[in-house]
């Protein structure tokens, strides 16, 4: 049995193949029914998002599991088997492990740090979990790899600093509000930046919005979009000091908000803080109001340097996550490697030798010199005949489950029933094996 | 000092100085177990001071209040106390990194100032006394932590108005202040003024030249020694990543104001309570005596912050600076006073 994992990503394949590929729920546990089907492939979670295809599994041989999974999913998406797999990569054991546990730490993600991973494998995870398609192995590992994506996310800063325009100008926002629940945001002009920024600000429950915009009915379809209210451009100056975060994407060449109007606005609000963020080139927002008591003003520059400043701290936080995802990976291969079959039947031999040798001893010596060597030979003859009866049905049967789906469980039964973990002669054989 | 104290004492300003670190480390690299060690740390540090403080209790026969050790002791256990209970509710472990040094720094002077149990005068022996002093203790605390969060304010403002120079300037001038109050406190503590009564028949200190310059020379060096770090640390703070590892203007400004409403009614009662106690001792509610003059400037301060936030609608900045200034009056009243102005409370000494 053998964990390997078959993809391609946003770094190996162009989007046009991409998306050819990519996985809706019914599609995916079409290529779940297709690749179980086949009886060489045991175990099956298909991963897809908008930047890969990823399908792990537990094969009985890898170079077969590859085959299927190529000829499956470029039957699905209707794509050239051998261009899929020009631009794909496949990872078997360690490295397929490795793999999992940095596309769940969001380290192989277009933008490192972003949080909707851990989601989606937790969603891909789930729905295989239900149609039955995942067994022992992808279920530990899966739940491995949330808790090592979980690790890297509590322990290092990977996901702190947001890199996005928009989501900078929400995180600074919040660093002002605390909290933006219940805010009022007021929405200048219609360019694209702004629109983006406010979808990402209402996602943080915001209360409202005001729509301001020099052609009237512009403004009424932004509102409409965003259930706001649209407001006459000249009663700018009457709306401000209703607004807790002001967005300015207006394409004026002059300045629409100004030193004055914005401190006559924190007055006329007892104090509380304005959070301006102004996206427009050439800019709406004159740059002394940021001087203004409890105004805070952020351009397009700002945001960006902002944002390139975290994106270097997330590259510095990748390499402690590197760290944390090594550890994580060898404390899930040392589980694996205790479930291969050779070694549990070597340790299950090793056991009962060792309990049939000591029984001998103690019985044989009883007899203090009246047995002959015959006499001798036959009760050891005995004991080991018993003891290869005995051992004869686990260890065929053992031998088949490797190559069954879900064989693991009877191999990790088997060290439990026997306590072979903690068993010296199993510790023996394991270094022998190393 | 009973061996046991001692061994308690020297236990928490250990665990205290660890903790303080481990908050720092946190605010550097923002990871969550370093906060939930540093925060672990910090309640078994609490948990010693509990015991140690006990023991003097036990060891005096009265309650911890009288000399500056216990006082000073009492203080930074506020500080600690108030500092866990505000973690619980609002988000604002990254202000532990100043709050527990600062706790760590006052609980090390107490150490320093330490002479053991005296017998207590009988004119402390008062009920009214206790309530007096405690309640008096837990409002500095209260304004410890509206100092802290309103310190975090200010610089927080900074980094999100990217004045990244006022951000250094900021540190370096509440780091250079905290120095040189510290400096020249243990400069008056080296000093060796003889008492004199004057005109009025009223205690007050007399330095000789070579006093005044231990207590300027001690004065300097803690100044540089802590504008330097203020300006190292203000140099690391000052980019603009770490505006994410403080907590929000509203969340500051709010635990600033909470502490300040909570401190404000105890410092009444602290004043209040000191002049049935005054009647008591001296026969007068109230003599002008210098400390009693200081509390009321102290009153008249928070007052201040209340009304101007309650009425006039001030918040942020300007509260926060209030704030700030606020526990500067409130130390020369707990310790400048005793050193430097004549009056009936020079027994704190």
């Amino acid at each position: 049995m053998h964990l390997a994992v078959f993809g391609i990503n946003h770094k190996t394949a162009p989007v046009e193949l991409r998306e050819k590929v990519s996985l809706g729920g019914e599609q995916a546990s079409e290529l779940s029914q297709r690749l179980l089907g086949g009886s060489r492939v045991l175990e099956v979670v298909p991963l897809s998002t908008c930047n890969r295809t990823e399908v792990y599994m537990v094969a009985s041989h890898p170079e077969t599991g590859l085959k299927e999974v190529v000829a499956a999913l470029s039957a699905i998406g209707g794509v050239d088997p051998g261009e899929l797999k020009r631009c794909s990569y496949f990872h078997e054991g360690d490295a397929a492990v490795r793999h999992l546990y940095t596309v769940a730490s969001s380290l192989d993600s277009m933008v490192v740090g972003e949080a909707q991973i851990m989601g989606q494998i937790k969603e891909a995870y789930r729905r295989a979990h239900k149609q039955q398609s995942t067994s022992v192995l992808l279920n530990r590992l899966f739940r491995h790899a949330l808790e090592a994506g979980k690790r890297v996310r509590t322990e290092t800063a990977i996901g702190e600093n947001p890199v996005s325009v928009s989501s900078v100008a929400v995180e600074m926002a919040k660093k002002v509000f605390g909290d933006l629940e219940g805010k009022t945001v007021l929405l200048l002009g219609a360019g694209k930046m702004g629109e983006l920024t406010a979808t990402h600000l209402l996602s943080h429950g915001i209360a409202g919005i005001f729509v301001g915009n020099r052609t009237f009915s512009h403004a009424e379809q932004m509102a409409e979009k965003f259930n706001g209210t649209a407001i006459p451009f000249d009663d700018l100056t009457k709306y401000l000091p209703l607004a807790d975060i002001v967005i300015s994407s207006t394409g004026a060449t002059r300045y629409v908000v100004h030193r004055n109007d914005a401190e006559l606005a924190i007055r006329r609000r007892h104090h509380r803080a304005i959070f301006f963020i102004d996206i427009a080139v050439p800019r709406d927002i004159e740059p002394g109001v940021n001087d203004v008591n409890n105004a805070f003003l952020y351009d397009i520059d700002d945001l960006s340097e902002v944002a390139g400043a975290n994106a270097a701290a997330r590259q510095k936080e990748a390499k402690k996550a590197e760290k944390i995802i090594e550890e994580e990976v060898e404390s899930f291969t040392r589980w694996l490697s205790s479930l291969d079959v050779v070694p549990t039947i070597t340790a299950l031999r090793a056991m009962a030798e060792e309990v049939k040798e000591a029984e001998l001893a103690k019985t044989l010596a009883r007899f203090d010199g009246e047995l002959s060597e015959d006499d001798r030979n036959r009760i050891e003859a005995m004991a080991s005949g018993i003891v290869n009866k005995i051992l004869h049905g686990p260890t065929v049967e053992l031998k088949r489950a490797s190559n069954e789906r879900g064989g693991y469980l009877y191999v990790e039964s088997m060290r439990r029933l026997f306590r072979l973990n903690g068993h010296k002669s199993s510790k023996m054989t394991k270094k022998n094996i190393d | 000092m009973d061996k046991l104290e001692s061994i308690f004492a020297i236990v928490t300003l250990l665990t205290y100085l660890v903790a303080g670190c481990v908050y720092i480390w946190f605010l550097i690299t923002r990871n969550r177990r370093a906060a939930n060690l540093a925060t672990m740390l910090l309640i078994l540090g609490l948990f010693t001071h509990t015991l140690s403080l006990g023991m003097r209790w036990a060891d005096s026969g009265h309650p911890p209040l009288t000399d500056s050790y216990e006082s000073l002791s009492l203080f930074s256990w506020g500080i600690v106390l108030f500092y866990l209970i505000t973690e619980r509710i609002y988000p604002i472990r990254a202000a532990g990194a100043i709050v527990v040094p600062t706790a760590f720094v006052i609980e090390s002077i107490a150490l320093v100032l330490n002479n053991g149990p005296e017998p207590l005068r009988p004119i402390l022996n008062s009920g009214w006394l206790w309530i007096h002093v405690t309640i008096a203790m837990l409002s500095y605390g209260f304004f410890a932590l509206a100092f802290g969060a309103g310190f975090f304010y200010v610089v927080q403002e900074y980094l999100l108005k990217k004045r990244y120079q006022n951000v250094v300037i900021a540190f370096a001038l509440m780091f250079a202040a905290v120095g040189l109050a510290v400096g020249i406190w243990m400069g008056f503590e080296w000093a060796n003024p003889s008492e004199a009564v004057n005109a009025a028949g009223q205690y007050y200190n007399q330095y000789a030249s070579g006093d005044v310059y231990k207590i300027l020379g001690a004065g300097g060096i803690g100044f540089a020694g802590l504008l330097f770090l203020g300006l190292v640390a203000g140099k690391g703070a000052s980019r603009p990543s770490f505006a994410n590892r403080l907590p929000s203007l509203d969340v500051l400004d709010e635990v600033s104001y909470r502490a300040i409403a909570f401190g404000f009614p105890m410092v009444t009662i602290a004043i209040v309570t000191g002049a049935i106690w005054a009647d008591k001792a001296w026969g007068s509610w109230w003599s002008w005596d210098p400390k009693e003059t200081w509390s009321l400037i102290t009153w008249l301060f928070y007052g201040a912050y209340l009304h101007t936030r309650l009425t006039w609608g001030w918040r942020g900045r300007h509260s926060a600076i209030i704030a700030i200034i606020g526990l500067m009056v409130v130390l020369f009243t707990y310790i400048g006073v005793n050193y430097l102005l004549p009056g009936l409370h020079s027994y704190v000494r």
